[in-house]
C-alpha cells in the first residue's frame, strides 16, 4: 500500500492536520472520560499480574466470552469483525505514518498481511450484514437497537469498503508501492472493473475517505457505546481476580463512616469503567432470572444508569472540591426495588462478554441502603434480627442446633477433638426438617466411606452469608469471626459443607478475615471419594433424575462436574439436564442473595418458572437433583405450587447416594 | 414532643427457655438478651413519631441489672436520643420499680410514656398501669397508634372489632400493643454511635423511692409439657375422628 | 375468707369467664360478684369506684377475668391499693392465708407457681377454671363507674373494616388456617367456619397469599406474622420451614393433612391424616357441639 503523496509535501501535512483533529478529538474525549471515571474510590486490581495477561489473550483477544451458548452466531460475527478491525488498525496506522513521516511498520508488505487484511476486510463486511440484518430484522428482546449501532456499523463497513476499493484501484492504476504484496482479493475482485484512467481518480477519493473514516471514527468512539473496543482493554485487565463469590471487605468497618454505595463517588473507578465497558448487548438481562419473572430488576440499566448519570453529572462533580459539597449524584434511577430482586446468581455475570461486575455494585447499593439506612425490607430485617440473636435467619433457638445429630450419635468436636473434617451444617440442615434429612444422608455416607469428622452442635452458627448479600457486612464480620474463633479452638483445618452458600463464604470469603481453611462441598468430596473407591454404591431403582444447578456450586465456584459425576454414577440412575438451562445457564431457584427470606409479590416465582422449565423438558425425570439446602426448599416449594409433586420429587443428591449405599 | 419509654431486658423471644437447677429460675448461662418486644414496638412507635416530627426527643430508661445496659444500646441504636439506667436487683418488687419510675418521669418531665403492655419474663402488664397510679396521670392500655393533638394525643386502643379511640391531655401514659410498622433495625452508625454514647447510671437506692411494697415468691417452676410426639389420628371415619379429636382438644388439652 | 369478683359482660350476659370465677370464689369462701357500670370500661372511673368498694368491704381476694379490660383494670388497681398482684393466673389454690397460683412466664415457655401475699388481686386466664355444666347464675351487685376520676376524653370507636367479626390474627386465641391443600379460595369457608366454631381467626400459608387466594395479612409465617395462640389448626399446610417459624410456639397445634409424611405433623401436638375436604365439616361440627354443652 501506499500514500499518494510524499512525507511533508502538502498531502502529507493535511494528514498530519486530520490526524491531529481526529486523535485529538479521541484523546480530549478520553481525558474527560478517565477523570469522570477518577471521581469513583480507589480500589486496588493489580493482584495477579499474569492471570490479567491471560485474560486480556483469551477473553479480550481471543473473543471468549462472547463465543457462547446461545449467541454462537452473532459472537463469531462479532469476533470477525473485531479481529478484522484490530488488522485494519494496523494497515490504518501503517497508512498513517507512512503519509505523515514516510516510514512503514516493518513486515506490512509481506504476503501474509496482504492476504490477512483483504480475507478479514470481506469477513468483517459479510459479519457486518449479519450483525445489521439481526438489528434490524431480528432485534434481540433485550438489546438497545439505537442509531448508535447502525452509525458505527456504517463507519466499520465503509472502512472496508473504501479499503477494497483503494487496493483494487490502486492496483490497476499500478499506484501501489513497489516490493508489497498486491492486495489478493480486492485486486482479484475489483482490479479490472476500474479502468486505469478512471482507477487513478478512484483511488485518491478512496483512499481519502478511507483516512478520513479512521479519523471521524477516532473522533466518534467515546461519545458511543463502541468505546468499549477501547475499554475492554482495561476492563478486562482489571477484572476481579479474587473468587466471584466473594464480596468485597469493609475494612476497619468499627470506624468507617460511610457505608456501601449511595452516590457515584461511593463506587469504585473500575465500577464506572463497568459504565463505559458495557455494550448494551443486553445478555445479562437476557440471563437475569428476576428480570424474567416481572421484577422490576434489569441489571444492564443498573449499569447504564451508572454510566448515563455519570457522563451527566461527571462535569458538575469535577467542578466541586471533592468531599466540600455532598454529591447531589444520587442513585435516582436505581430503585430499592431493583436492588432487592436480585438473587445474586451470578447469570448476568456469567453472561457479559466485557467482564462487567453487576452483582459487586447492586450489593454495594444494598449495603447502603442496609446499613446506612436500616433501609433493607422488613422481612430481611427479621432475617438478620433472628441471626443476630437466634444464630440462623428463621429464628429457631438455638440451643436446638445439634438436635438433628444426636440420634445418630455424631460426635461434636468437644467428644472428638481430633476429627479430621468439620462438618459445617448450616442453618437449613441444622432447623428446616427437610434439610435435615440431607444432614442425615451426608452423616451416612462419611461413615460408610470411614471418613473422619465432627461437628460444632450448638457452637456452629450462621456463616453470615444472608446478611452480607443482603447488604449487612456487619452482621457478616461478626458471625464469621464468631466462627473462625470457634474454627481456631478446635484447631479445624478442613471443612465439609452441604450447603453452597456455607461453602462459598467459608471458602471465598473467611480467607478475609484471616480464615483459611481446605474447604469442599460435599458433593466434591462424595465425588473424591466414589473414585478413590473408598465408597460404593448399589444398585436401585432404574430413573431419571434431572440435576439442578445450584448458583453457589455452579456459576459461583465452578463446580458444575463433580455433582455430576456422584449422580452418574449411582448405578440405575440417568441423569438428565434441564435444557437449555443447566451448567452456566443454570437458572436460580429464587432463594440467593437473602431472597430466601424476603416476600416475592411480583411477578411469577423464580422457583415456579424453574419447575415450567423443567416440566418443559419433557425428559421423563422422576427426581430433580440439586446440592443445595435453598434450592431444595424452593423446588419443593415449587412442585407443591404447580401440583406435580407426585410426578417430580425434589431431593439432594446425598440423599440418592445415602439410598443405595452397599453395606 | 418528649417521649420516655421505660423498657426491660428479658432474654430473646428465640431463646428456648429452661429451669435452672434450683427450680425456681430460669437458666441465663448462654442466654440472649434483648428488649422486651412490646418495649420495641414502644420504641418503634415512638421512633416513628419522631420521623414525622424531627423535633421529637425520644428516651429510655430501664430499672434492673447492669447487663440491662446492652438493652439501652440497642434502643440507642435503633435511634433513640438518650438513656438511662437504674442499676438494682432483679428482685425488686414490681410496685417498688413503678415508684423509682416515676422519680425518673419527674425528673425528665416527658409529654407522654409508652410502656410496653408486658415485659415477656414475668408477663404482668403491671408496670404501666402502675407507674401511671404512681404519677396520678391518666393511662390507655394496649394501644397500636398515636395521633397528636394541640397539647393532647389521640390513643388509639385495639379491641374486638376495631379500635377505640382516646384523647388524653399530656402528660399521659400508654402501655403498646403494636406499632404499625415492625421494629426498625438499626442502621450501622446508629450502632456505632450508641456504642460510644455515655449512658448515665445510678443506683436503685440512690432515688430514695419507698420500696414497702407486697412482692410475689417463685416457688417453683417448670417446663410446660414436652411437645413429645404427638397423637396421630389416622385411617378412621371422619366423623368419628373429628369426635375424638375434639373430645382431646377440651378434655386433654383443654383449649376448647 | 372474703372475695370480691369483678365480672364482665358482654352481649348482655355475663361472660363465661366470669362465671368460671364467680364459681371458684363461691367454692372458697364468702363471694361477692359485682359488676361496674359505665357506658364502656376507662381505667381511672373504674378504678375509682373498684377502690372505693374494696377499701369499705376488705375483701381478701379480688379475682378479675385476664381480658383486655380486666388485666388492665387489675393491674392499676393492685397499685392503687398496694396490694399483691398475679396477672393471667391458670390455677389457684388457697392454704390458709396463702394464696398459690400458677400462671405461665417467659412467653408461656415456663409454668411458675407463685406465693402470693394476702390481701390479692387477681387476674385469672378464661378457661383456667372448670366450670361445672349446672352452675347457676349468681347474682350480680352492680356499682356505678365513678366518672367524676375521669381525665380521658372518649373520641370515637373506629370499626375495623375488612375482617369483620373475627378476630385479627396477632389477638387470637385460636387460630385456623389453610394451605395448598385447600385446593382454591371457593373452599375458604371449610376454614372460615371452623376458625367461627372455635371463636378463632383465620390465617394461611405463604403458598395461599401467594397465589391470591387470601389477603397479604393473613400469612401466618417467616416472612407473614409470627402467631402464638393457644390453639393452631393447620388445615393442608405441608410445613415448610417458612410456615413453621411463624407458628411452632403456639400451645396446642392441631395439623390435618393427607400426606403421613409432611413436615407439619413433626411439629403437631394433635394430627389427622385425612382429606381436609371429609374431615374438616365433620370436625367443625364436632366442635360446635364440644363448645354449646
Amino acid at each position: 500500500m501506499t500514500a499518494p503523496t510524499g512525507p511533508f509535501v502538502p498531502g502529507g501535512a493535511i494528514l498530519l492536520a486530520l490526524a491531529i483533529l481526529g486523535f485529538g478529538a479521541f484523546f480530549w474525549r478520553a481525558w474527560r472520560l478517565y477523570r469522570y471515571m477518577r471521581l469513583g474510590r480507589d480500589e486496588a486490581r493489580i493482584d495477579h499480574p499474569w492471570r490479567r495477561l491471560r485474560d486480556e489473550l483469551v477473553v479480550y483477544l481471543g473473543q471468549r466470552k462472547l463465543l457462547k451458548r446461545p449467541y454462537y452466531v452473532r459472537g463469531i460475527a462479532h469476533a470477525f469483525i473485531f479481529w478484522g478491525f484490530l488488522i485494519i488498525t494496523i494497515g490504518t496506522i501503517d497508512l498513517l505514518i507512512d503519509g505523515i513521516v514516510g516510514f512503514h511498520v516493518p513486515g506490512i508488505g509481506s504476503a501474509l498481511f496482504a492476504w490477512t487484511i483483504d480475507i478479514f476486510a470481506v469477513l468483517v463486511l459479510a459479519s457486518i450484514a449479519v450483525a445489521a440484518a439481526r438489528r434490524a430484522y431480528f432485534p434481540p428482546p433485550r438489546m438497545h437497537v439505537a442509531r448508535d449501532g447502525y452509525v458505527i456499523l456504517g463507519l466499520i463497513g465503509l472502512l472496508m469498503v473504501t479499503l477494497l476499493v483503494f487496493e483494487g484501484a490502486g492496483k490497476s492504476a499500478g499506484l501501489l508501492e513497489k516490493g508489497y504484496t498486491a492486495p489478493p482479493i480486492a485486486g482479484a475482485l475489483l482490479g479490472s472493473i476500474f479502468s486505469h484512467d478512471a482507477a487513478g481518480i478512484v483511488f485518491p477519493v478512496a483512499w481519502w475517505t478511507h483516512v478520513v473514516t479512521v479519523l471521524a471514527f477516532a473522533a466518534y468512539l467515546p461519545q458511543s457505546k463502541h468505546l468499549h473496543i477501547v475499554t475492554t482493554l482495561p476492563n478486562v485487565f482489571f477484572r476481579k481476580q479474587t473468587p466471584r463469590g466473594q464480596l468485597s471487605l469493609i475494612e476497619d468497618i468499627e470506624n468507617q463512616e460511610t457505608f456501601g454505595a449511595a452516590s457515584l463517588r461511593d463506587l469504585s473507578w473500575k465500577q464506572l469503567l463497568d459504565g463505559y465497558t458495557c455494550t448494551e448487548c443486553g445478555r445479562c438481562s437476557d440471563n437475569c432470572p428476576a428480570l424474567a419473572t416481572g421484577k422490576p430488576l434489569d441489571p444492564q440499566r443498573i449499569v447504564l444508569d451508572v454510566r448515563d448519570q455519570l457522563l451527566r453529572d461527571g462535569p458538575k462533580l469535577l467542578a466541586e472540591a471533592k468531599g466540600e459539597i455532598p454529591s447531589p449524584a444520587h442513585f435516582t434511577e436505581t430503585k430499592p426495588e431493583e436492588l432487592w430482586a436480585c438473587t445474586t446468581c451470578a447469570a448476568c455475570v456469567e453472561a457479559c462478554p466485557v467482564t462487567i461486575e453487576h452483582i459487586d455494585k447492586i450489593v454495594d447499593m444494598r449495603r447502603y441502603l442496609a446499613l446506612m439506612e436500616g433501609a433493607a425490607p422488613p422481612e430481611a430485617q427479621r432475617a438478620m434480627t433472628n441471626i443476630e440473636r437466634a444464630g440462623n435467619p428463621w429464628g429457631e433457638p438455638r440451643e436446638t442446633r445439634g438436635d438433628w445429630a444426636k440420634e445418630l450419635g455424631v460426635p461434636t468436636y468437644t467428644e472428638k477433638p481430633d476429627a479430621e473434617w468439620l462438618y459445617f451444617v448450616g442453618c437449613a440442615a441444622s432447623v428446616d426438617r427437610r434439610n435435615q434429612k440431607v444432614a442425615r444422608a451426608l452423616v451416612q455416607v462419611l461413615r460408610a466411606a470411614g471418613v473422619s469428622f465432627a461437628i460444632l452442635g450448638t457452637e456452629e452458627t450462621c456463616n453470615g452469608d444472608p446478611a452480607r448479600r443482603i447488604g449487612n457486612e456487619y452482621l457478616w464480620q461478626v458471625q464469621a469471626q464468631q466462627n473462625i474463633e470457634t474454627f481456631k479452638k478446635y484447631g479445624v483445618r478442613k471443612v465439609i459443607a452441604s450447603c453452597p452458600h456455607c461453602f462459598n463464604t467459608i471458602a471465598n470469603e473467611y480467607p478475609q478475615l484471616g480464615g483459611s481453611y481446605e474447604v469442599v462441598h460435599a458433593l466434591q468430596l462424595v465425588d473424591r471419594l466414589i473414585a478413590e473407591g473408598k465408597l460404593k454404591v448399589g444398585r436401585g431403582m432404574a430413573e431419571a433424575v434431572a440435576y439442578h444447578d445450584p448458583c453457589y456450586l455452579g456459576r459461583h465456584n465452578g463446580v458444575y462436574d463433580a455433582p455430576r459425576a456422584v449422580l452418574d454414577a449411582v448405578p440405575g440412575v440417568q441423569r438428565v439436564e434441564i435444557e437449555p438451562y443447566h451448567r452456566e445457564r443454570g437458572f436460580c431457584c429464587g432463594a440467593g442473595g437473602g431472597r430466601m427470606w424476603m416476600e416475592e409479590k411480583v411477578g411469577q416465582r423464580v422457583n415456579h418458572r424453574r419447575i415450567d422449565q423443567l416440566l418443559a423438558t419433557n425428559s421423563g425425570a422422576t427426581k430433580v437433583a440439586s446440592g443445595c439446602p435453598f434450592c431444595l426448599i424452593m423446588l419443593e416449594e415449587g412442585v407443591g405450587a404447580k401440583g406435580v409433586q407426585e410426578q417430580i420429587r425434589p431431593v439432594d443428591v446425598l440423599e440418592l447416594v445415602a439410598g443405595r449405599l452397599e453395606s | 414532643m418528649k417521649i420516655l419509654i421505660p423498657l426491660k431486658q428479658v432474654p430473646d423471644s428465640t431463646v428456648r427457655v429452661s429451669v435452672a437447677a434450683d427450680g425456681k429460675s430460669i437458666k441465663t448461662e448462654g442466654v440472649t438478651w434483648s428488649i422486651s418486644p412490646y418495649d420495641e414496638y414502644a420504641i418503634e412507635m415512638a421512633l416513628e413519631r419522631k420521623d414525622a416530627d424531627a423535633s421529637t426527643v425520644v428516651a429510655v430508661v430501664t430499672v434492673g441489672p447492669a447487663r440491662s445496659r446492652d438493652a439501652l444500646r440497642q434502643a440507642l441504636a435503633m435511634g433513640c436520643d438518650e438513656a438511662s439506667l437504674v442499676v438494682a436487683e432483679e428482685t425488686a418488687a414490681p410496685l417498688a420499680v413503678a415508684r423509682a419510675l416515676a422519680k425518673v418521669v419527674e425528673e425528665a418531665k416527658p409529654d407522654l410514656v409508652l410502656c410496653g403492655k408486658q415485659a415477656s419474663d414475668d408477663d404482668q402488664g403491671f408496670i404501666g398501669p402502675a407507674l401511671a397510679e404512681v404519677l396520678g396521670w391518666a393511662h390507655v392500655a394496649t394501644i397500636t397508634k398515636i395521633v397528636p393533638a394541640d397539647g393532647a394525643a389521640e390513643l388509639w386502643r385495639e379491641v374486638e372489632g376495631g379500635h377505640e379511640v382516646w384523647k388524653a391531655k399530656l402528660p399521659a401514659l400508654a402501655t403498646v400493643h403494636k406499632s404499625e410498622k415492625e421494629p426498625r433495625y438499626p442502621s450501622l452508625p446508629g450502632i456505632m454511635k450508641a456504642k460510644k454514647k455515655e449512658i448515665p447510671e445510678r443506683a436503685f437506692a440512690s432515688l430514695n423511692v419507698d420500696s414497702s411494697a407486697p412482692a410475689l415468691e417463685i416457688v417453683a417452676m417448670e417446663p410446660p409439657p414436652a411437645r413429645g410426639a404427638g397423637k396421630i389420628l389416622k385411617d378412621g371415619d371422619a366423623k368419628q375422628t373429628a369426635q375424638q379429636l375434639a373430645t382431646l382438644l377440651r378434655d386433654e388439652a383443654k383449649v376448647l | 375468707m372474703k372475695i370480691l369478683v369483678v365480672a364482665e359482660r358482654r352481649d348482655g350476659g355475663l361472660r363465661r369467664v366470669s362465671l368460671e370465677l364467680a364459681a371458684k370464689a363461691k367454692a372458697l369462701g364468702e363471694a361477692t360478684i359485682l359488676e361496674i357500670a359505665g357506658d364502656r370500661y376507662s381505667p381511672l372511673p373504674f378504678v375509682s369506684a373498684l377502690a372505693k368498694k374494696v377499701e369499705a368491704e376488705k375483701p381478701d381476694l379480688v379475682m378479675l377475668g385476664a381480658t383486655l379490660n380486666g388485666r388492665d383494670l387489675g393491674a392499676r388497681l393492685a397499685a392503687r391499693l398496694g396490694r399483691a398482684y398475679a396477672a393471667d393466673v391458670t390455677a389457684l389454690a388457697v392454704s390458709g392465708n396463702t394464696l398459690e397460683v400458677g400462671r405461665p412466664m417467659y412467653a408461656g415457655k415456663v409454668r411458675a407457681k407463685v406465693r402470693v401475699q394476702m390481701p390479692a388481686v387477681i387476674t385469672v386466664r378464661p378457661g383456667a377454671i372448670p366450670l361445672a355444666e349446672s352452675a347457676a347464675s349468681p347474682d350480680v351487685v352492680k356499682l356505678e363507674a365513678d366518672t367524676s376520676a375521669e381525665k380521658l376524653e372518649f373520641v370515637k370507636f373506629a370499626p375495623v373494616a375488612s375482617s369483620g367479626k373475627r378476630v385479627s390474627l396477632a389477638e387470637a386465641r385460636v387460630i385456623v388456617s389453610g394451605g395448598r391443600g385447600l385446593k382454591g379460595p371457593e373452599n375458604w369457608h371449610l376454614v372460615e367456619d371452623l376458625a367461627d366454631a372455635l371463636g378463632g381467626a383465620v390465617g394461611a400459608s405463604r403458598a395461599v397469599t401467594d397465589a391470591g387466594w387470601r389477603p397479604n395479612e393473613e400469612q401466618v409465617g417467616q416472612t407473614g406474622k409470627t402467631v402464638t395462640p393457644d390453639l393452631y389448626v393447620a388445615l393442608g399446610i405441608s410445613g415448610a420451614i417458612q410456615h413453621l417459624a411463624g407458628m411452632t410456639s403456639s400451645k396446642v397445634i392441631v395439623a390435618v393433612n393427607k400426606d403421613p409424611d409432611a413436615d407439619i405433623f413433626k411439629v403437631a401436638d394433635y394430627g389427622v391424616v385425612a382429606d381436609v375436604f371429609e374431615f374438616v365439616p365433620a370436625f367443625t361440627e364436632a366442635v360446635r357441639k364440644a363448645r354449646s354443652s
